[in-house]
């Protein structure tokens, strides 16, 4: 290949996880920004925010449909690379199918469904927090952030919270656990079970309908007179559960993280709402917890000049974009009043753009307020403080610990949270 | 200026377009959505995105 600049990138590295923005900004400073990486397949690297947003909405060009078959056939490698085991959806789809599942999912997933999700997901913040708050001491962490998300995702999907201890390890293991490395295998047969019990629920509600819940809109939901079988179901299923958890506790961990390094911002956040949104969109721009996925072409087309060619992967490399300072004047400074629209990526773009965004900002917002309520002066140990080796996926830390000034209870049920963290841990 | 429409009887208050083009799209106290139909013209990708992410496809561009 002559036509192209090549780039030693492999995402599922160590040397990546503790250097890829410098290699974004390398990439970009070189006057020739899109390089080709042989790792994994071969895919296109591209740090620019323009490239990126449009890879991630021009469904002409570009597929994350998951669609590779036995025979070697079909284009769509779904958003990982090398392809994950299963399909999840709609992540790994194409419209018009995506807006069809996204139209069933429904309600829940509006700002409407979040506040009114917001008083029970409140209560488990509560009960994980009363579990360690006459001590002193938390993990953020497997004493909070890895137990709440996948907590209120069980829920929300009607999962029986007796499995909470599994769901929370598995899904913050896989995240971060590549093949080779200890624990890995444990952690893709906990997906194997969580995947179990999902399609006997699946089944189950199929034969006896509940109220109306999400399953049953995915189950019987006919948009266009289609609708979904129950293996789809199941995929929508996992991928909320995998979806939904370690993103989620990523921004929060590494926004109280540089709160213990920047603490005047903690009582403005805690009292003004406004500011704390607005706070909001720049803690997900700077930490962005997903780092990259990936479409592949289905037609030649071009990124800033540079050819691509059919059935080449690109990776949507969303902490890239992120910083690029075309679009984020001074893009490593937070600046939590970052007032120009803040168009970052960590929700992408198109008609992938996260469907859970509003329940997602709604548990970061409820986790981080708590903490800085009920553990004001707490201080992080920074040198217990375990980063993710790799960015599989996610950036994010599996270990946060802090101390505080020890409180009081303020009520719940302190045993499931205590049972959870004693297995995440 | 462009122009922009949704159908407020498909629309259901999923509040992706709000976040994708703030500028254009809002909730008001009641959750539900208000917009302006005409918008600035480097306002293009964010509308245009707005559109796509969607889940009722109720957002059409107009010129």
């Amino acid at each position: 290949m002559t036509d192209r600049r090549t780039i030693d990138l492999d995402h599922h590295s160590q040397e990546y996880a503790d250097s890829y923005h410098q290699v974004a900004d390398e990439l970009r400073g070189s006057g020739c920004p899109v390089a080709w990486s042989e790792h994994h397949g071969g895919f296109w690297v591209t740090p620019g925010h323009a490239d990126v947003a449009r890879v991630a909405r021009d469904d002409d060009y570009f597929t994350q449909d998951h669609e590779r078959r036995e025979d070697g056939g079909g284009l769509g490698q779904g958003v990982q690379r090398p392809p994950g085991p299963v399909r999840t959806l709609p992540i790994e789809s194409h419209s018009p199918f995506t807006q069809f599942i996204r139209q069933l999912c429904g309600p829940a997933f509006s700002p409407a469904g979040a506040k009114q999700f917001e008083p029970r997901f409140l209560e488990m913040v509560t009960e994980c927090l009363d579990a360690v708050i006459e001590t002193g001491r938390v993990d953020f962490s497997e004493d909070l952030a890895a137990i709440t998300t996948v907590r209120a995702t069980m829920e929300l999907i009607g999962l029986p919270a007796d499995r909470l201890p599994l769901y929370a390890k598995v899904s913050h293991e896989s995240s971060y656990l590549a093949p080779g490395q200890p624990g890995f295998d444990e952690a893709m047969a906990g997906i194997g079970e969580i995947q179990s019990d999902v399609i006997g629920l699946v089944s189950e509600r199929k034969k006896n309908p509940g109220e109306g819940g999400l399953i049953d809109r995915l189950l019987v939901g006919d948009v266009r007179g289609r609708q979904l079988s129950e293996d789809e179901v199941v995929g929508v299923l996992m991928s909320l559960i995998l979806g939904g958890g370690d993103t989620t506790a990523t921004l929060t961990l590494q926004t109280l993280r540089w709160l213990h390094h920047n603490p005047e911002h903690r009582a403005r956040l805690l009292t003004d709402d406004a500011y704390f949104a607005t706070a909001t969109e720049e803690f997900l721009r700077v930490f962005t917890p997903n780092v990259q996925i990936f479409r592949v072409a289905t037609q030649d087309t071009e990124l800033s000049g540079q050819p691509v060619r059919r059935g080449e992967s690109v990776m949507m490399w969303w902490a890239a974009a992120n910083r690029d300072p075309a679009v984020f004047a001074d893009p490593y400074e937070v600046r939590l009043d970052r007032r120009e629209a803040n168009r970052h990526l960590s929700f992408g773009n198109g008609t992938h753009r996260c469907l859970g965004q509003h329940i997602a900002r709604m548990e970061f917002r409820t986790m981080v307020r708590e903490v800085l309520r009920r553990m004001p002066d707490y201080q992080i140990d920074e040198s217990a403080v375990d980063r993710y080796h790799t960015v599989k996926t996610i950036d994010g830390l599996m270990h946060l610990p802090a101390v505080f000034t020890p409180g009081s209870r303020e009520g719940g049920r302190p045993a499931a949270a205590a049972a959870a963290a004693a297995a995440v841990a | 200026m462009p122009h922009v429409s949704v159908d407020l009887d498909v629309c259901e208050d999923h509040a992706q377009c709000v976040f994708a083009a703030p500028t254009v799209f809002r909730m008001n106290d009641d959750d539900r959505l208000e917009y302006d139909a005409e918008y600035d013209e480097d306002l293009r990708f964010d509308v245009q995105a707005a559109a796509d992410s969607c889940p009722v496809q109720a957002i059409k561009l107009l010129d």
